[in-house]
């Protein structure tokens, strides 16, 4: 267990978002996070953030810190792409782990949509490729999760029908929240009819593209006793790197999802059984099932038929993505993972409403960046 | 003066003269694509360039339909794929024919990318050239 609480969360309106910029979106979280954990910027002794594409900066931590008022002894941006959440919250509890910072503030957010467009947003997101061994080939980021999902499906045996059984699960999470950029109720017929993106991924096999920000507050645990929310602790955290790009890939169908779990999980002392309610990357639906099925919460194969069973439902045996996810709910860059701590925190302090997992108090996040190649598990508990 | 340069130079000069190089390491003998600055299996840095038979089969492929740009909007839908070569290294190509998994095909440099440079193809058995 880490000497780590997060303390307060923020997050903005999703979806198209007119008049948003991303430093908007990333300062509107953040004063909503500060306000949320009862703190005043003078407060905040480490700040962190992402990435923007859509409003690049060299600096973009110094000058959201300067927007904000902040004069922190720590402040930094990370880049790892659907990962960076995960890996900021971790870095937040290592910060206040080794007594430099106090209250991390961590700010993310990106106008994706209404700031370049879907259009635009692909080609952006293509550049992830190797421009030597993929780019010239056509890639994009949907082609190389096809690529995985082609192979994974070909040996563990899942169906199209297994994915659309996901998303059609998310969009049923999505429904329940009037936040959610997705709430049209979706079957999986729809799903199957969808046009293809790039085989065997269809359109409702793949994530939003939203404008949106999210933010939390990560404390010491002494320094986060007197703050008007109940603190959730970071019980355990862990990373795992093994490429880039998806050439670059060792394996097509194992990834390092698994090692980072289990590293999360052993400092916390507990197992994916534990777990009463899940955030878990869901760029695409086989993104979702591959990780599911490599962190120990289901069996390979399993995951479509237990989302069809109901079994990431409310009630269900792992109620994952209650928001939505990426899928439904939003997927703004670094913000997409920030959504889903957001809403796994929302879940640990009773604060869910109509979509509240009953006595949740451990729960589980797991954000992926690249092509399955940064990964990044949080272990949290309610205290 | 001392320059500085990735390992991806020997692969281009290859397709340029219609071969398909990669790298293997002179301390292990593990084959890889031209992508790295050392052996991914041992660390070394001993690493020498080699040119592929071009004979492989297709770990894994799609075809795709929402293409990124516009020169590849012109030709979709279109098919890319991971081919494991014969000497045991991994290289991803556009596909002549109807690809699957398993599939054993022969790689050439006949494909032509966005800036007009030769690149490697994998060629479905009996698609003719």
């Amino acid at each position: 267990m880490l000497n780590a609480a997060i303390t307060g969360i923020g997050d903005t309106p999703v979806g198209r978002v007119p008049g948003s910029t991303a430093t908007s979106l990333n300062a509107d979280a953040a004063l909503a996070a500060l306000r949320d954990a009862g703190l005043r910027p003078s407060d905040i002794d480490g700040f962190l953030c992402a990435y923007s594409i859509t409003h690049p900066h060299l600096m973009m931590a110094s000058v959201l810190s300067e927007l904000l008022g902040l004069k922190p002894n720590f402040c930094a941006a990370v880049q790892a792409g659907g990962a960076s959440a995960g890996i900021l919250v971790m870095q937040a509890a290592a910060l206040v782990e080794a007594g430099i910072c106090r209250h991390v503030l961590i700010a993310t957010g990106d106008n994706r949509l209404t700031g370049m467009g879907r259009d635009q947003a692909v080609a952006t997101l293509a550049n992830v490729g190797h421009p030597v061994y993929e780019r010239p080939f056509g890639i994009s980021v949907p082609a190389a999760y096809a690529l995985v999902a082609q192979r994974y499906m070909h040996d563990h045996g899942t169906t199209l029908e297994d994915l659309a059984h996901v998303a059609v699960a998310h969009r049923r999470h999505a429904a329940r929240n009037p936040l959610a950029q997705m709430r049209e109720s979706i079957t999986v017929e729809d799903v199957m009819a969808s046009r293809t993106i790039s085989s065997p991924l269809r359109l409702l096999d793949c994530c939003l593209i939203s404008d949106g920000g999210a933010a939390i507050v990560v404390s010491a645990r002494d320094a986060a006793r007197d703050l008007r929310q109940p603190p959730v602790a970071v019980l355990g955290a862990g990373q795992h790197h093994t490429h880039e790009h998806i050439v670059a890939s060792r394996s097509l169908t194992k990834f390092g999802c698994t090692q980072s779990a289990a590293q999360a999980f052993g400092q916390a002392g507990l197992k994916p059984s534990d777990i009463d309610v899940a955030g878990v990357y869901d760029s695409f639906t086989i993104t979702l099932v591959v990780q599911l099925e490599s962190i120990g919460f289901f069996e390979k194969g399993e995951t479509g038929p237990a989302a069809a069973a109901g079994d990431l439902d409310l009630g269900g045996r792992l109620p994952c993505n209650t928001h939505g996810g990426l899928l439904s709910y939003a997927h703004s860059g670094a913000s997409g993972g920030m959504f889903h701590i957001i809403e796994v925190i929302r879940q640990l302090r009773g604060q869910a409403g109509d979509r509240q997992v009953t006595d949740a108090e451990t729960g589980f996040v797991h954000t992926d960046g690249g092509i399955l190649s940064a990964h990044c598990s949080l272990v949290l508990g309610a205290t | 003066m001392p320059g500085s340069s990735d390992t991806h130079e020997a692969y281009l000069a290859g397709c340029r003269r219609g071969e398909l190089v990669f790298s293997r390491c002179a301390a292990c003998r593990h084959a890889q694509l031209a992508a790295f600055r050392v052996c991914v299996a041992c660390g070394t840095t001993e690493l020498g360039t080699e040119v592929s038979a071009g004979n492989g089969t297709i770990a894994s492929f799609t075809i795709v339909h929402r293409a990124p740009s516009d020169f590849f909007k012109a030709r979709a839908p279109y098919a890319l794929a991971l081919v494991d070569l014969d000497e045991g290294f991994r290289a991803m190509m556009g596909v002549r024919g109807q690809p699957a998994i398993g599939e054993r095909v022969t790689v050439a440099i006949s494909g032509l990318g966005p800036a007009g440079e030769p690149l490697p193809e994998a060629w479905i058995e009996g698609e003719r050239r």
